[in-house]
């Protein structure tokens, strides 16, 4: 089977999170980047599934700067087989704009006989997390789309689905082709291999700068949220803080005496 | 402008057994605010079985009229099913009536249906958003201002959302304070949404539920979390944890490093990609708190941070704290609650 | 947390493992009353410490860094926290396998160490996940081991502080070192304030930072190593422990491997050089992982993930073995690879200790523990003294060429005459336009560029035929031209001109400046009436003797500063210009030494003013067979004795320009120095090589006046043969002790009572004829043996090496200096020399500062 996998790059945060001066970015001038943590999950499910259906190929796909492509090689490295970037300056797209972009690119692939029987996305990016991506992909495609997805299984023609519901988990039918939206807990995304790595990097990215199309929101600036400035209240040191902590889980009414 | 509701602002409101769901209530508060600052009609729309039962109970939070749909009992009146049905019959909506604003809880059923009313309909949708307002100099018919949530809540975003028709939702927690005092209550005007004509999109349906596994308290809704990060060390210490969880009648949670290293299944997972808690106390072990982990646990009353860093992030967002080392501490608060015959609260 | 105490004996700013030893070490030696701080949390505070692999090669590259090293590691043995897994290097080409018979030949002269080249096959023996193919052999270092630094450091901290002499508080950033007159006071901190007047940076990459705060700099900057970590391993899931098999290191790709528990982390000296800047350091809030944890760069590591998956396919080959740690480890690099340590010369009682090694810290802490307590530094210490540096080595833009040219250089087969490219033209000589002219081939030393020889000296070649005995091996010939020897023989047939501008010099001046420099000196300087020394008899050492009668207060005395345990710290030439002026003149790369020792041995009363001259002279050499009839000719002066006595000094002209001429007989026959002011070097030396024209006069260069012509004169070297504990006694310079006092009278007298376990003997290579039957030449530090391989140990167990080496062409034999245990130190002792693994017989020549080569009559003036 074929399978598109659309992936973001995005900073790695640690415990703090800095703006830039203007306020349009995190400064990320001490962190490294990453694919997005649910789309990591996307892109193990790929090759996982073409690795079993024992032929296909699996593509990565990324609207975003030219460093981007570190995320293709990263998603090439764990068993990937084609990339395609979609290059811009830098700038955040908005989702009506990237979901566009992206259309274009299965559309293009469709015109070169690539049929994606999956096009995978991850549920939100960790930065922007607007939720639309996926189902604006789907519906300018018409095609089935399911989000929220942490369990699926290929059965030929169609894929079983499952997702947390309001009482448990819920299981679909989607019937290929379609658009998946999937979370983190899917799988266990796999750490690239050094041979993984040394292929990836052999692999020609196929790069273009797309049009950007007008749509919405607009990002104005970013700011942090302002902290309570409480101060942690400590209980104690060490082992000797036990009965301290005991006497507020007693006050809190979660343990009775 | 076409029809009832042109201009106006809408409520997608979600409820079970009849009753409006708490989420979509505080989407209702934001969207008061929008309409009155408008001058618009707050109206609301309600899909599924108990749809008409929950839209007079609306009628008590001041809404005037609600859309409803698929109101039958059994498959007819279960439109989620087909996730692909509740987004169509709000597009149909937004079509025939272009309302100012669409606006719903940033729930997942409420996202994703917004979302894919969006996307037929190809307006805008700015997701889980904090307020929205108009924007300062700008036409309130053509643009409104927004504060929405980026890194799940970690950093905020000033937006423009630019249409005569846009969609919004509203995250968790916005909308509690602030709310617009309810208009007097009347029983609302019932309309039922026309049927767009045609077959419905039901190539992906729900074909089973698989319950919860009975007993054991559920991440999401527990009272009390005993989170292990990377300071538990390995797998084998958790056993800790767990115990400490049992005498407080809790359950486990844990940091993205231990499902990343494979110590724990995600779903135990706290944070942004993993599950949202909010229990009345988190007791974060050896967790240094990860702003991703931070998102995932806010929601706590309380957090008791325990861990040898005086000066570890999450130390910044806890209400209590102990510096030490956990495989010193947790034993000794379970010894502590073990003499003293503690049992779990009510 | 407690409190910050107000004051403190000591203020140590760090916790890694160099600050953590170090505050062991001062409770040990008596100090109580420590403050640690660092801003970060323990038992890992952050730093390099943290993310170290914490190797440990036992041998290490020289004889220092071993020294060290093997104290180190008896100390991380007492707490527990070292592991010995064996070491072991690959060799992928021949030339590499040649390097470790080399080294293993340095190796026996270091002490009782093992290590043995090993074949493919044993090394597959050893390490069964290495894919041998592709290797020719390697060497194996079976007491190498990996060391819990963070657990060391912990241990130490906590024994300090138990024995009641430490406070040590983490999470407690230092805001300012408080200065008050050029002396520290103490710090500020985010906690409060500390008084104290010994404050000791052990910051690591925040060194340069936190020593700004005090208007100070130290030159070293932070650096970055890759490293990732790789696993599950499939062939560790079993096995038990965190390592077992030896440390692997591949000099060619520059990148090791270690296992550590189920995965094998391999870390690059491989990449690109990536160095970093102080304020580019996030902070511990800051950082996802440490600060010193920085993002990965994976294109950079590729090169070195093929080495790591060519030798190691079994293990790496492996889609299951995912890289799951990646990191840019951040740590210091300093100019010349070593350790910087001592006190802050802007500001005393601030201390550095900084780009110490985890295999280091624990040695180092204990040699500054000593110094600081006992104010007496070790000599163990003197190659990493703060105080090495001369002002263009503190610079930030040669501090980085150099630390970025000794990156790539990382692991190169280290030759002893190597030179390096970056930073050069430091500083030029006033006659360096000239010198150049002549094609000098120019080699650095202090930043000077100094000729080692000139190819305007050719045609000498044709001249002295196979008499300049050539080299043929590549090795033997690195940055050596047999010009050098001809250079040398028209140097004894004629005369030989030497440009002397880059050697160190100091003006002494002031009422008390006679009277003090006697104090410092072995030999009698005289004190304010004059000729004091003539009438105590023989100055000490045969150069230094005044001889006949001294012509008034003008003299030139050879002479030593020792220190207090009698080391010697330089030779040198002290010029009594006038009564109260004098010039103290060393070796270039004495320059930096002698300021400090002098500098700290000043007078504060203001009778001696010290002034680095250095630069400000030009001085100009001449020396050989008819130098003496060179220097009349030039000057005008008349030179036959008794005018012109050893150790004389006299106002001439020299091609217009005042000079003064000194007779030193530096290089064994009769010798002149000229000293001139700066300015007037080029037309002096215009007229010295004019006047030589018919003279046979040549311009010479290093390689024949400091090793060829020094060593048939049985003479020492400045640098070379002071080394190793060996005092002038066992140097064989040592004469009659005089009575007035100077500092190391007392362990000189000792020295003479007990006599020499060794003597420094001349020898001469019997058959230089190697395994091919080509002529090898050996180069310096080589082990010495009797003709059965046994290596030559003294009673006091000192192993005996080659401490420089050199053609003499006017025997037509390579020459060998060593320190021979006294039973072999006789002329005509027969024993070999190993020189990449193979024996060459060797015969003693000469004992003690006994010539070779005796000057030929007409020389002896």
């Amino acid at each position: 089977m074929n399978i598109l996998v659309c992936v973001k790059r995005v900073p790695a945060t640690g415990g703090r999170v800095t703006l830039t001066g203007d306020g349009l970015a995190i400064d990320a001038r001490f962190l490294s980047f990453t694919i997005s943590p649910h789309e990591e999950c996307a892109v193990e499910e790929a090759v996982r599934l073409v690795e079993a259906s024992g032929g296909g190929t699996t593509t990565v796909l990324t609207l975003g700067a030219e460093a981007a492509a570190d995320q293709l090689r990263d998603a090439l490295a764990v068993g990937m087989t084609r990339a395609i970037h979609l290059v811009t300056d830098g700038e955040d797209w908005d989702p009506m704009a990237t979901a566009a972009a992206i259309v274009g690119v299965v559309r293009a692939d469709a015109a070169e006989g690539f049929d994606h029987d999956l096009v995978l996305f991850g549920n939100e990016a960790a930065d922007s997390g607007d939720y639309q991506v996926p189902i604006r992909v789907a519906a300018a495609l018409d095609r089935p789309w399911l989000t929220g997805v942490k369990g699926l299984d290929v059965e030929g023609t169609s894929v079983r689905a499952r997702r947390d519901g309001t009482r448990g988990q819920e299981v679909y039918h989607v019937p290929l082709p379609a658009v998946l939206a999937v979370r983190e807990g899917l799988n266990r995304p796999r750490y690239p291999s050094i041979p993984g790595r040394l292929r990836a990097k052999k692999v020609a990215i196929m790069a273009t700068r797309p049009e950007r199309q007008v749509g919405g929101p607009t990002m104005i600036r970013l700011r942090v949220p302002d902290e309570e400035d409480a101060q942690v209240h400590v209980l104690g040191t060490g082992a000797e803080a036990a009965p301290a902590v005991v006497d507020l889980l007693e006050s809190l009414g979660l343990v009775n005496p | 402008m076409s029809g009832l509701g042109a201009g106006a602002v809408i409520v997608f409101v979600e409820h079970a057994t009849g009753e409006p769901a708490p989420a979509s209530l505080a989407a209702l508060a934001v969207a008061r605010g929008l309409a009155d600052a408008l001058g618009a009609p707050l109206e609301a729309v309600a899909l599924g079985e108990g749809a008409v039962a929950a839209a007079s109970a609306l009628g008590a939070h001041g809404l005037g009229v609600v859309h409803v749909a698929h109101d039958d009992k059994g498959d007819a009146g279960r439109p989620f099913d087909t996730p692909a049905l509740p987004g169509r019959l709000l597009a149909h909506l937004l079509v025939t009536n272009a309302p100012r604003a669409l606006i719903a809880a940033a729930t997942a059923r409420g996202t994703e249906t917004l979302a894919y009313a969006a996307a037929l309909t190809n307006l805008p949708l700015a997701a889980a958003c904090t307020q929205v307002s108009a924007a300062d100099g700008e036409d309130p018919a053509r643009a409104l201002s927004v504060t929405r949530l980026r890194w799940g809540g970690s950093v905020l975003e000033e937006a423009r959302l630019d249409g005569a028709t846009v969609l919004l939702t509203v995250a968790d927690g916005a909308g509690a304070d602030g709310a617009v005092p309810a208009p007097p209550a009347g029983a609302p005007r019932i309309i039922t949404l026309a049927d767009e004509g045609g077959q419905p999109d039901t190539r992906v349906r729900l074909v089973e539920r698989v319950a919860s596994a009975a007993g054991g308290v559920s991440l999401a809704e527990a009272r009390v979390v005993v989170g292990g990060g990377r300071g538990v060390g390995g797998p084998d210490a958790f056993g800790l944890l767990e115990e400490l969880a049992a005498l407080l009648g809790g359950t486990v949670g844990v940091s993205r490093v231990v499902t990343g290293a494979g110590w724990r299944p995600h779903s135990e997972q706290v944070g942004q990609t993993g599950t949202r808690i909010s229990p009345d106390l988190y007791i974060a072990c050896g967790i240094s708190g990860a702003i991703q982990h931070i998102v995932g646990c806010r929601g706590a009353r309380a957090i008791l941070a325990i861990n040898t860093d005086r000066d570890a992030p999450i130390m910044a967002r806890a209400t209590y704290a102990v510096v030490g080392d956990l495989h010193a501490v947790v034993p000794a608060i379970i010894a502590e609650l073990r003499r003293r015959g503690a049992t779990p609260g009510a | 947390m407690a409190d910050l105490p107000s004051r403190a004996r000591a203020i140590i700013i760090g916790g890694g493992i160099m600050g953590s030893a170090l505050v062991h070490h001062l409770a040990l030696q008596g100090w109580s009353d420590l403050v640690l701080v660092d801003q970060g949390p323990f038992p890992n505070t952050g730093g390099s410490t943290g993310h170290s692999s914490a190797m440990v090669w036992l041998p290490e590259a020289s004889r220092v860094l071993t020294a060290a090293s093997v104290d180190s590691v008896r100390q991380y043995k007492e707490l527990g926290v070292h592991t010995t897994v064996g070491g072991l290097d690959l060799g992928r080409t021949p030339e590499r396998i040649a390097d470790y018979r080399r080294r293993i030949g340095f190796i026996r002269t270091w002490g009782d160490f093992q290590a043995a080249l090993l074949s493919p096959a044993e090394i597959r023996a050893l390490v069964p996940y290495l894919d041998d193919s592709v290797l020719l052999g390697g060497l194996y270092l079976p007491s190498t081991g990996v060391v819990d630094a963070i657990r060391a450091g912990t241990l130490m901290r906590e024994a300090a502080t138990a024995a009641g002499a430490l406070q040590a508080f983490p999470l407690t950033e230092v805001l300012g070192i408080d200065v008050d007159q050029d002396r520290v006071t103490g710090i500020r901190t985010d906690r409060g304030a500390i008084r104290s007047d010994v404050v000791i940076l052990c910051g690591g990459v925040w060194g340069p930072k936190l020593a700004a705060m005090a208007g100070a700099s130290v030159p070293f900057t932070p650096g970055i190593q890759q490293l990732v970590s790789v696993g599950p391993i499939a062939a560790f899931a079993n096995l038990p422990g965190e390592i077992d098999f030896p440390i692997i290191r591949d000099s060619d790709p520059r990148i090791y491997a270690r296992r550590v528990g189920g995965d094998m982390e391999v870390g690059s000296a491989g990449h690109r050089p990536m160095l970093w800047d102080a304020d580019r350091i996030p902070s511990l809030a800051e950082a996802t992982l440490t600060p010193t944890e920085l993002p990965f760069t994976a294109d950079d590591f590729d090169a070195s993930l093929e080495s790591a998956l060519e030798l190691f396919p079994s293990l790496f080959d492996d889609e299951r073995a995912g890289i799951r740690y990646a990191i840019n480890g951040l740590s210091s690099m300093s100019a010349d690879g070593l350790p910087i340590i001592g006190e802050q010369p802007e500001v005393r009682g601030l201390w550095s200790a900084n780009r110490v090694d985890i295999k280091m810290a624990p040695a180092v802490a204990r040699t500054l523990a000593t110094w600081l307590v006992r104010g007496m530094p070790e000599t163990a210490l003197q190659p990493f003294d703060l105080a090495r540096f001369l002002p263009h080595e503190r610079e930030t833009s040669y501090v980085k060429a150099r630390a970025t040219e000794m990156w790539t250089r990382m692991y190169e087969r280290l030759h002893p005459a190597r030179e390096l490219s970056s930073a050069r033209d430091q500083r030029h000589s006033p006659v360096h336009d000239r010198l150049v002219a002549l094609g000098a081939q120019l080699g650095e030393q202090a930043g000077w560029e100094i000729p080692k020889w000139y190819a305007a000296n050719e045609p000498l070649l044709d001249v002295y035929g196979s008499r300049v005995l050539p080299r043929s091996h590549e090795w033997d010939a690195r940055w050596w031209s047999p010009i050098a020897n001809a250079e040398h023989l028209a140097l004894r047939d004629g005369a030989g001109i030497e440009d002397l501008s880059s050697q160190a010099m100091f003006e002494v001046t002031g009422p008390a400046a006679a009277a003090w420099l006697d104090g410092l000196s072995v030999s009698a300087i005289g004190g304010a009436e004059g000729a004091a020394g003539g009438a105590e008899g023989a100055a000490g050492g045969a150069e230094g003797a005044a001889g006949g009668a001294a012509a008034g207060p003008r003299r030139a005395v050879r002479t030593w500063l020792l220190d207090p345990a009698g080391g010697v710290v330089d030779d040198v030439l002290v010029v009594r210009v006038e009564a109260a002026r004098l010039l103290v003149l060393g070796s270039p790369a004495s320059e930096a030494r002698l300021a400090q020792w002098l500098t700290r041995h000043l007078p504060t009363d203001g009778t001696v003013s010290l002034h680095n001259a250095t630069g400000a002279w030009a001085a100009l050499g001449a020396w050989g067979g008819h130098a003496r009839e060179l220097v009349a000719a030039a000057t005008g002066l008349d030179v036959g004795e008794p005018a012109f006595p050893r150790g004389g000094v006299w106002d001439a002209g020299l091609g217009g320009a005042a000079v003064l001429v000194v007779r030193t007989d530096r290089l064994g026959g009769p010798g002149w120095e000229l000293l001139l002011r700066a300015d007037d070097g080029v037309r002096a030396w215009d007229a010295l090589v004019a006047a030589g024209g018919p003279l046979g006069g040549v311009p010479v260069g290093s390689i024949a006046t400091a090793t060829t012509v020094r060593l048939e004169a049985g003479l020492r070297s400045r640098s070379l043969d002071y080394v190793g504990g060996y005092g002038l006694v066992e140097a064989g310079v040592a004469g009659p002790v005089r009575e007035s006092p100077f500092v190391g009278r007392d362990a000189l007298l000792a020295q003479v009572a007990a006599g020499p376990a060794a003597l420094l003997c001349t020898l001469g290579v019997d058959d230089q004829r190697g395994p091919d039957g080509e002529a090898r030449f050996m180069q310096g530090g080589e082990p010495v043996t009797t003709r059965d391989d046994a290596i030559l140990v003294d009673a006091r167990g000192r192993r005996s090496f080659v401490t420089s080496a050199g053609s003499a062409p006017t025997l037509g034999r390579h020459l060998l200096t060593a320190y021979l245990p006294v039973e072999h130190a006789r002329v005509g002792a027969p024993l070999a020399v190993q020189y990449f693994g193979m024996p060459y017989p060797v015969t003693v020549l000469a004992v003690g500062s006994d010539p070779v080569v005796e000057p030929s009559p007409r020389t002896r003036a």
